[in-house]
């Protein structure tokens, strides 16, 4: 009984500490601003504090919660919209290149005898070590000279090469374990190898590829210093606004936190669906389950 | 699956085309680029007027205001409006990345109505040269905003004269100042004394200890032969270091890493009796939706002490040697500047870099602090203007914060800011100052 | 994962088939190309002009019409005789092992009480994840709300345990701390799921075989789930250090370029954008980029050989 008793008082300790700022910026969202900066945290919607949609209002719709003389105007904040959009086609067209350009390569690596395999696959492995502020330097004199910065296509070039070692690890990792005989079959029925990949190799590892994807697409929605550094003027994503909006004239944490938790949800919603394969994903398909 | 793919194929195709601009403009566009607090929220609405081009204008952090324009500078390209800090134009105009507008100052614009050490300290490089770079846009300095209804308060007045045998008023001193704020910390009437942005980010900590500095008669370099070491690191130079860790004792938990927000906050909600900040935040005061306290504040000029020094704010608007669109640029800048525009800028919380319009009966009725800000812009004063700026401003700022916050001694501080700041301008310039 | 049951469905086959003419070769080729390609254009490449960057002195906001100048290996006197420099990797190396290891050692933990049945145990598998998966800019942010000096974290403090508001990002004793801690929120998870993978994999014949012999709790943990678990841990701990090496937004959301006070909590990745970003010390901030690199494959090295051991000794 008593083991019963310390094993969910362990338990409610450990999701105390990882709920707790969870929630306490879900409700901060909620608040208005004499609420958020009260001295006594207000804990309980309905009960210590009015809840207001104000913030998402004007987060979504970019209506000014201040009077006419406040503090922003409402032109900045209309930004997020703007931004989420940008943030969807950036990571939205990336990740659909890494996972195509990454899953062939991984088909390659699998399927074939490639000269200095074991080599290329540690080069591709290493670009993910690479502090990616080492190649800052670089990357920006470069995007500068050929006007890739404030760019869709810049971004998209760096989060697809960032996420394309990715995948060819994890869909290699796939592949391996689709049987040969698969394609063999196929091949003996009179397709070209062309054919069997597309037909029937691919659409077995759909799954996989899923998965695979949305890890990708989690990343780039999260990068936040090459969006920052380089596309600070057109086609910028979230993360660095996020970080901009902390506020000027008054804080402005329950916008702040709207706008987070509007970031958010689709990254609850990911984790949700790739849950069964967040073991391979965030090891690199090093660790199988 | 399929049809899932041929979705998301439609999806991706329809978003790429949203891309694209829709229709042709027009009218040319112009950006601008400052960094995040009032003014630039207004001048944002104010540029929706402007017929002749589309303007946008981005406020971004301070922290960033300042690498942002210099990398957009590096690949040659960026805002065709920058508005730069006074101390970043020497660097600028070292990478010539901003156009001349001597010509364009005194021939289209009311050169002689400038008010003289804003264009000076703004736009001029080199300083005396008659060679200018920039428009002043706004003017500033700073302000100490007080609870009124505590200093007119009877009660608090009998209690603070008979804690110090002198009458509660205004301060006149810093020295005063300091009393006060340690008469209200942690007094019935409220918790805290005096705040401002001591936080080592941007130029924050520098800009609010630096005047301190000057007002004992200190100094943070000597200009004409680039010394620090001895000049700052000297016993006035301490002396305004210990008066700061003792305001800084009035201040909230936490204001070592205040920024204008919390400051701004700290007075608003009623935790802090006096706070100093830019006068370019007044906006943030005037409306008691979002400043709880705003019918109770009061606005005076920052105090001296031996001397009187404000530290000076305000920006001018370049135009960058990169635009495209310089015609635009220029024609954007006249109609900023013109009466009408300024009038309106000066009525939506705006300082003017004009006299007349300094002295205009709209500037002066336009807030409440507007008629202190006269007075105070007579004390102002600028600090390094060259391009080591950055690397000078970052080792300030670390020391003394930590300093100021008690978490180093003052002549410790000081003798590593003086030692470190040689070393960067000793290398800088090995040969000595270059000849003016 | 891969449904390998079912066997898969040819239609009619036919005589020619398509696209036959590809070789194996072909097809291997043209897959791999795209991908070696942008990885070289975006590493490779990259990788040499910074290197030929290094060593010259040029800044890229102040000599932007200019040439660079070549200065030889000036840079790389200068940074690694500077005191400064290491700092910034003492500082990080004082912030990577404390986070790796309360990471370790409290994910382990978890994943101990969460390896057994218990109602709601995948919600809360699923909810525990959450913070790794979020963006480290919006943890920051969270964080950074919560540790102001009037914040909710110092409110509790001071009300209910009744000691005074601890400085989380003033203090120049505690800011690197209050780093660790953010980190420890979020990537705690992950060392709790490699945990509980590793655990799980362990069979129960050997606990039941222990439990014939009365061995104790101790023995049993030391002598069969610890061998069992740890070359999944130290797998772990690589991807982990090689990523907490490299932290750069949560500082910088937290502190700022400056490293918040006394630059107690500048990691060497703030370090440099603040030379090569902020003051625009192009050719410096290009040569401390590679001091950081080779920093970071000695170490990798290192560690693989440590992991390869731990395999063989196995």
């Amino acid at each position: 009984m008593l083991r019963r008793i310390l094993f969910w008082l362990a338990l409610a300790l450990v999701i105390f500490y990882f709920a707790f700022p969870l929630y306490w910026i879900v409700i901060s969202s909620f608040k208005t601003i004499a609420d958020v900066t009260r001295a006594t945290p207000a804990m309980l919607p309905f009960v210590d504090f009015q809840q207001t949609l104000a913030n998402y209002s004007s987060i979504l719709l970019g209506t000014n919660i201040e009077s006419e003389t406040g503090v922003q105007a409402a032109a900045s904040l209309g930004e997020f919209r703007e931004r989420l959009l940008n943030s969807v086609i950036i990571s939205g067209i990336s990740t659909a290149l890494a996972v195509g350009m990454g899953t062939l390569a991984a088909y390659a690596f699998s399927r074939f005898r490639i000269p200095g395999e074991g080599d290329l696959l540690f080069f591709i492995l290493s670009t993910r070590m690479l502090p990616p502020v080492v190649v800052l330097i670089p990357i920006f004199l470069f995007f500068s000279n050929l006007g890739l910065r404030d760019s869709y296509l810049g971004l998209i070039i760096l989060y697809t090469s960032a996420n394309v070692p990715f995948v060819v690890w994890m869909m290699k990792g796939f592949f391996d374990e689709i049987p040969l005989e698969y394609e063999e079959a196929a091949m003996v029925d009179g397709y070209s190898r062309i054919e069997a990949v597309w037909k029937i190799v691919i659409p077995e590892a759909i799954p996989a590829m899923a998965a695979t994807a949305v890890f990708s697409a989690i990343v780039a929605w999260n990068e936040f210093v090459l969006s920052n550094l380089l596309n600070r003027n057109y086609a910028s994503t979230v993360p660095p606004y996020l970080n901009s909006i902390v506020g000027v004239g008054q804080v402005e944490w329950g916008r702040l936190a709207a706008a987070a938790v509007l970031f958010v949800i689709p990254i609850i919603v990911f984790t949700f669906l790739v849950r069964n394969h967040l073991l391979r994903g965030v090891t690199f398909g090093a660790v199988r389950r | 699956m399929k049809k899932m793919l041929v979705i998301v194929t439609v999806l991706t195709l329809v978003g790429l085309l949203s891309i694209g601009p829709v229709v042709a403009q027009d009218r040319p566009n112009l950006s601008i680029v400052w960094f995040a607090w009032p003014p630039c929220d207004l001048l944002s609405s104010l540029v929706a007027d402007y017929p002749d081009a589309n303007v946008t204008v981005s406020c971004v952090p301070i922290g960033e205001w300042r690498n942002q324009i210099f990398a957009d500078f590096a690949a040659q390209g960026g805002a065709d409006l920058p508005i730069l800090d006074s101390q970043f134009m020497g660097e600028a105009v070292a990478g010539s990345h901003l156009v001349d507008l001597t010509e364009f100052l005194q021939t289209e614009l009311p050169f002689d109505d400038y008010n003289q050490t804003a264009l000076s300290y703004y736009a001029e490089v080199p300083q005396g040269s008659g060679t200018y770079y920039s428009v002043p846009v706004i003017t500033d300095t700073r302000m100490l905003v007080y609870r009124r209804d505590l200093f007119e308060n009877p009660d608090v007045m009998a209690a603070y004269q008979a804690a110090t045998g002198q009458e509660l008023r205004v301060p006149q001193t810093w020295t005063e100042l300091l009393q006060i704020a340690q008469f209200f910390k942690g007094s019935e009437y409220i918790e805290n004394g005096f705040a401002t942005h001591w936080i080592n980010d941007g130029d924050l900590v520098q800009t609010a200890w630096n005047h301190i500095l000057w007002s004992w008669g200190g100094e943070l370099w000597d200009s004409a032969t680039y010394q620090v070491e001895g000049v700052l690191n000297n016993e006035v130079g301490v002396q305004a270091v210990e008066f700061a860790q003792q305001i800084f004792q009035t201040a909230p938990d936490g204001a070592a890493a205040f920024g204008f927000t919390e400051v701004v906050s700290t007075v608003c909600n009623g935790s802090t009796a006096m706070i100093e900040i830019w006068y370019g935040f007044g906006a943030a005061f005037t409306s008691a939706e979002t400043c709880e306290q705003s019918p109770n504040l009061g606005f005076a000029v920052v105090p001296g002490e031996v001397e009187h020094f404000i530290s000076l704010g305000g920006q001018g608007i370049s135009i960058s040697a990169y635009s495209p669109n310089q015609e635009a640029a220029f024609a954007f800048v006249s109609w900023l500047q013109s009466d009408e525009t300024q009038i309106a800028w000066v009525q939506g919380g705006g300082f003017p870099g004009r006299n007349s319009i300094l002295a205009s009966e709209e500037f002066l009725n336009a807030a409440p602090y507007n008629p202190t800000f006269a007075e105070a812009f007579q004390y102002v004063k600028d600090f390094w203007n060259i391009p080591e700026y950055a690397a000078l401003l970052a080792i300030q700022g670390e020391y003394l914060n930590l300093a100021i916050s008690g978490q180093m001694d003052a002549q410790e501080a000081l003798d590593l800011i003086a030692e470190e700041q040689q070393a960067v301008l000793d290398e800088a310039y090995p040969d000595g100052p270059p000849a003016p | 994962m891969t449904n390998l049951s079912s066997a898969p469905r040819t239609q009619t086959p036919r005589m020619r088939p398509r696209f036959g003419w590809f070789s194996d070769r072909w097809i291997a080729v043209s897959f791999l190309t795209p991908t070696m390609l942008l990885l070289l254009f975006m590493t490779v490449f990259p990788l040499i002009w910074s290197l030929y960057l290094s060593f010259t002195e040029w800044s890229v906001a102040r000599n932007t019409r200019e040439a660079p100048v070549w200065v030889g290996t000036q840079n790389y006197v200068d940074l690694l005789t500077n005191e400064r420099t290491w700092e910034r990797f003492v500082v990080t190396g004082q912030f990577v092992v404390p986070a790796v290891v309360i990471e370790l050692v409290l994910g382990f933990a978890v994943a101990m009480l969460l390896n057994r049945k218990f109602a709601g145990r995948g919600a809360l598998m699923t909810g525990l994840l959450i913070p790794m998966m979020l963006s480290p800019v919006v943890v920051a942010l969270f964080w950074r709300f919560m540790m102001q000096g009037d914040g909710v974290l110092n409110y509790y403090i001071e009300a209910v345990l009744g000691v005074p508001p601890v400085q989380w990002l003033t203090g120049r004793s505690v800011a690197l701390w209050s780093l660790v801690l953010v980190d420890v929120w979020m990537w705690t998870p992950f060392m709790m799921l490699i945990s509980l993978a590793g655990l799980s994999a362990v069979p129960k014949y050997l606990y039941e075989a222990a439990a014939v012999y009365r061995a104790s709790a101790w023995f049993r943990f030391r002598h069969i789930t610890l061998p069992m678990v740890t070359p999944l841990l130290l797998i772990a701990i690589i991807f982990r250090m090689m990523d907490a090496y490299k932290l750069f937004d949560q500082a910088f959301v937290l502190f700022g370029l400056g490293g918040g006070p006394g630059r107690s909590a500048q990691t060497a990745a703030l370090y440099i954008y603040q030379v090569a970003f902020d003051q625009f010390n192009t050719g410096e901030g290009s040569a401390l980029g590679y001091i950081m690199l080779v920093v970071i494959i000695a170490l990798a090295n290192i560690f693989i050989r440590v992991l390869n051991q731990a395999k063989t000794g196995q």
